[in-house]
């Protein structure tokens, strides 16, 4: 047998598919919000989320979106730290390579794939990390692949220098996300007359083996804070980054302001649909309180009630943001909506819905039995 | 089922507004209510006896006097005791049935015991012995839809009988009904006394039902008038 909410909300349906229609539609305003906002924060981080170093060291002075250069002593700290057992000291990431035939420009990151490794993508076979070793390799994306036209075995010149597609890469590396190693980097950067060398801006670190990953942030923390210089793991380097980046680039945070204000709409909207639901059972609601079902009893139907409508919508939510996602690529609108946001954002219109329903609850408490007397 | 309901009202008076215009509508009733007796209250609309009911039975707090039930003031701890004798005693019959749309008759009884706590099984058996106590059992997959108003009526009294009160209050629960229905739900009162030792107080214009009660009270202008003994038929 069905519980008294679900009978109830099937027979009130046009209330409830009011509610469930408002929230539903919140939930893919807030999936294509963030969908938009994906956009620009994964370019953001793609090759930090990627790398196989789990620390980053870098400088505590200025942000993490505008890293400004370390000192030689950090470098030398973290040669002569004990708990580390490998790093990558990176000044400059990106290469800018050549237009494809599409006339798009080719632009490449340039990773580690001969020493350590911890700049080259974790999710990077072995094979690829091979193919890569040879100066003048190049690893294209699909959607690099797409932009600039170029296709695998194309070959072009670079500042004198042949470089060749030798293999595609598939996943999240999305746009400018494909890759050379940093030898071939070497060949195409001339040498720049300095006094003194190039001062690093991100270190990437890989503690001992068998050592927890706290002590070795810990340990490291405890000699490069003297030195301007910190040890992050990737994630909060990742998390610092987006954060950073939400709070710099005012299109971000108008959609999540946006998406804010639509949940609180839909929030106000279904509470009132959930209100004008207990109005609809009145007096059957009244009648139970005056044979003595307590009224926390009924704040539970009502909160049931709520908590259906909110999974209803959840479910109805997602393929309707996806089916959003798809209409807004076709008119070339950049959104990446990723199914790891699903559960999360879900879990946001259930809230909402609960929320409602709590809202709701105190006109359980003006239910007056007597008002059922003649 | 209790059989012993001693329920006494004592001095009970109830006003709405302010002096000099507040409106008496309960002015120092007293009376006590045999066990096992179906008491009618009679009287014109707004001559209090709704307000009796609501004071009587632990719906609204008199403004003066007190209700014992079994020797205890329901109202000594105001809405909490209140609350406690209805669930623990009362049981109620509105001229509105108050029935769920959704549900079906049988549910009607069974999901309010669910939701006093009744275990499920004890919930079942009641359900489904109250709805043949009323002569519904034939209809227990039905809608409201699906019913007429009489058996509505039925349905709603089925479901208080199931909670196995001491004393059913009953608020013009014919009023809507035609005299076919109206001599059926008489009937059915007289049996829950009679048979199950059950108290019934029905506010009532309805003079339908005096043939079935025990006795029947008289209330004009918020003052008891009359107060009779009847013969059941």
């Amino acid at each position: 047998m069905h519980s008294l909410a679900q009978q109830q909300l099937s027979h009130m349906w046009l209330r409830a598919w009011f509610a469930i229609v408002t929230l539903t539609l919140a939930g893919v305003v807030v999936y294509l919000q963030v969908g938009l906002s994906n956009h620009y924060l994964d370019r953001l981080v793609r090759f930090e989320q990627q790398i196989s170093a789990p620390i980053v060291v870098v400088s505590t002075s200025g942000t993490l979106l505008d890293l400004q250069p370390m000192t030689p002593e950090v470098e030398a700290r973290v040669r002569a730290s004990s708990v580390v057992e490998a790093f990558e000291v990176r000044s400059r990431s990106m290469v800018d390579l050549a237009a494809g035939p599409t006339g798009y420009p080719l632009a490449a990151l340039a990773v580690d794939v001969t020493g350590p490794g911890l700049s080259a993508p974790r999710a990077l076979s072995q094979a690829s990390r091979q193919l890569l070793v040879t100066p003048g390799h190049v690893l294209l994306t699909d959607k690099d692949a797409e932009m600039t036209g170029f296709r695998l075995g194309d070959s072009f010149v670079v500042a004198g220098h042949r470089l060749q597609i030798v293999g595609r890469i598939k996943g999240g590396f999305g746009r400018n996300g494909s890759l050379v190693s940093q030898q071939t980097r070497d060949l195409l950067v001339p040498a720049i007359p300095r006094t003194e060398p190039l001062k690093p801006r991100i270190i990437l670190v890989r503690g001992q083996k068998g050592q927890l990953l706290s002590e070795t942030l810990g340990r490291l923390n405890q000699v490069l804070h003297l030195f301007g210089a910190q040890a992050m793991s990737r994630e909060d380097y990742v998390r610092g980054l987006v954060q950073e980046g939400i709070e710099q680039n005012q299109d971000v945070r108008a959609y999540l302001y946006l998406a804010t204000a639509v949940g609180l709409i839909a929030l106000l909207i279904i509470a009132q649909s959930v209100q004008s639901m207990i109005a609809g059972q009145r007096s059957e609601l009244a009648t139970l309180v005056a044979i003595g079902v307590t009224r926390w009893r009924i704040g539970l139907i009502v909160l049931e009630q709520a908590l259906w409508l909110g999974l209803i919508a959840a479910a109805l939510a997602i393929p309707t943001a996806l089916v959003g996602q798809m209409v807004l690529e076709r008119f070339d609108v950049p959104i990446a909506l990723h199914l790891a946001q699903i559960l999360p954002i879900s879990g946001i219109i259930l809230v909402t819905a609960v929320l409602a329903g709590l809202v709701a609850i105190p006109s359980v408490l003006t239910l007056k039995p007597v008002q059922l007397l003649r | 089922m209790r059989t012993e309901t001693g329920l006494h009202a004592i001095g009970l008076s109830k006003w709405f507004g302010r002096e000099p215009n507040a409106v008496r509508a309960l002015d120092d009733v007293t009376l006590e209510i045999a066990p096992a007796s179906f008491v009618i209250v009679l009287g014109a609309s707004g001559s209090g006896k709704s307000c009796l009911l609501a004071a009587m039975s632990g719906l609204q707090r008199p403004d003066r006097g007190e209700v014992h039930f079994q020797g205890r003031d329901i109202w000594a701890r105001g809405n909490q005791s209140a609350a406690a004798f209805r669930r623990d005693a009362c049981g109620f019959v509105f001229q509105s049935p108050g029935l769920f749309p959704s549900l079906t008759a049988w549910q009607q009884i069974y999901v309010p015991l669910r939701q006093l706590g009744v275990d499920r099984q004890v919930a079942r058996l009641r359900a489904t012995e109250a709805l043949d106590h009323v002569g519904l059992s034939a209809r227990e997959g039905a809608l409201p839809t699906q019913l007429s108003g009489g058996q509505n009526q039925r349905v709603a009294i089925a479901r208080m009988l199931a909670k196995q009160p001491a004393i059913l209050f009953c608020d013009e629960p014919t009023s809507a009904l035609d005299t076919d229905n109206a001599r059926l739900i008489g009937e059915l009162f007289q049996h829950v006394v009679r048979q199950r030792g059950a108290t019934i107080v029905c506010a009532t214009h309805d003079e339908r039902l005096i043939p079935f009660c025990d006795r029947v009270i008289t209330l004009q202008a918020g003052s008891l008038i009359h107060d009779q003994l009847q013969d059941p038929a």
